[in-house]
């Protein structure tokens, strides 16, 4: 009895990862050899992380339709690649750090070559679109629009790197551990680049902010 | 840890959930059937997407694409999405006569094939009236 004991114990410790993914029957599942039952399980694992990867490509991308595309370039890897994940980190972290590097990637292309007149077409969300307020007031409401557009902008010019960081710790709500598994960074480095890009961001947002400043301290709408 | 001015941070937190599209579900759907049917499809399954085919058109584009795979066509990708689209858009518009942008096509070549399967893409491509730049076919041995 005695002598089981650490078997057990570094047994359980081995299979504490894939038992805590969520994900892990579906996966399984995706490893059938019937198709009917890959292509269900894969749609399952698509319905469960479409909406976060197609928010990160978005936001990464800066716009709805260079966001699809990263999107579905997200889910074609994972696609390809299911066979090759092994479960080192959770599924999730793993798909969402695909999604950051397909967008860049996209970024990237798009920048030298852009696909003529059948994409890109009226659906580009405008900055504005991208992080417009849920916060409410109609005091200010002009003030805090133009605010939100130029935090949006100023967004778009940080680095693929930092922007990665500030997308996902920020606007997707991911703890620095949440970040670090999916960046594959330290924490230390998340918090240098959260860091760098915090102060990027407040360099380019100085004049916005003493205007908006200004304009509230004269409304007195400040509180 | 920030130094990052409160307002900045409420509208960064303060920015929305976004909602994949039902677009994303239709050609994540259709991309990865292709993906089953081989190389061939899957460059047709991305270029179509790309290039955004109408649902009804779908159909038709498999049954190509399965002619086109009984020829034993081989393609490669010879400048990511470019060739993929190209293949798509023959298949697409070549039987139908309609205009096609010439962009699309840039960097397509057939590097590999029968000589019917050369022909077939050769035949689709002249289909569309005239040259394309940048498209060959032929056949390697």
């Amino acid at each position: 009895m005695r002598r089981n004991l650490p078997t057990v114990q570094k047994r359980l410790t081995s299979v504490d990862i894939p038992l805590l993914d969520p994900d892990q029957d579906l996966l399984d599942q995706c490893r059938s050899s019937d198709p009917a039952a890959r292509e269900e399980a894969f749609t399952a694992l698509y319905e469960r992380h479409k909406n976060r990867v197609y928010s990160i490509t978005t936001r990464i991308t800066g716009n709805a339709a260079d966001g699809m595309d990263a999107a579905q370039e997200t889910f074609i890897t994972v696609y390809r690649k299911l066979d090759k994940f092994r479960g080192q980190a959770k599924f999730s972290s793993w798909v969402y750090r695909v999604a950051v590097n397909a967008s860049i990637d996209h970024m990237r292309r798009v920048a030298t070559r852009r696909m003529p007149s059948l994409e890109h077409g009226d659906r580009a969300l405008s900055g504005l679109d991208l992080v417009r307020s849920r916060l409410p007031g109609p005091v200010g409401e002009v003030g805090k629009g133009e605010l939100e557009s130029e935090v949006q902008d100023a967004v778009g010019h940080l680095s693929p790197k930092l922007k990665s960081v500030v997308v996902l710790r920020h606007m997707e709500g991911m703890t620095y551990e949440e970040v670090s598994h999916v960046l594959e960074l330290s924490l230390g480095t998340v918090k240098s680049r959260l860091a760098r890009a915090h102060a990027a961001l407040e360099q380019a947002l100085a004049p916005v902010l003493e205007q908006h400043f200004t304009h509230f301290d004269g409304g007195g709408a400040r509180g | 840890m920030s130094g990052l001015p409160r307002e900045i941070l409420d509208v960064l937190e303060a920015a929305p959930a976004l909602e994949a599209p039902v677009e994303l579900d239709q050609r994540v759907r259709r991309v990865i059937r292709a993906e089953a049917e081989g190389p061939v499809g899957r460059a047709l399954g991305v270029g179509l997407t790309r290039l955004r085919a109408p649902d009804e058109l779908w159909p038709r584009i498999q049954r190509a694409m399965r002619n086109v795979e009984h020829q034993r066509f081989r393609l490669r990708l010879m400048q990511g999405g470019g060739l993929a689209a190209a293949a798509a858009a023959m298949l697409l518009w070549g039987p139908w006569r309609e205009p096609v942008p010439t962009g699309v096509f840039a960097g397509a070549q057939v590097v590999e094939g029968d000589a019917m399967g050369a022909g077939l893409l050769k035949g689709l491509a002249n289909g569309m009236g005239g040259a394309l730049p940048g498209v060959r076919a032929g056949v390697r041995r």
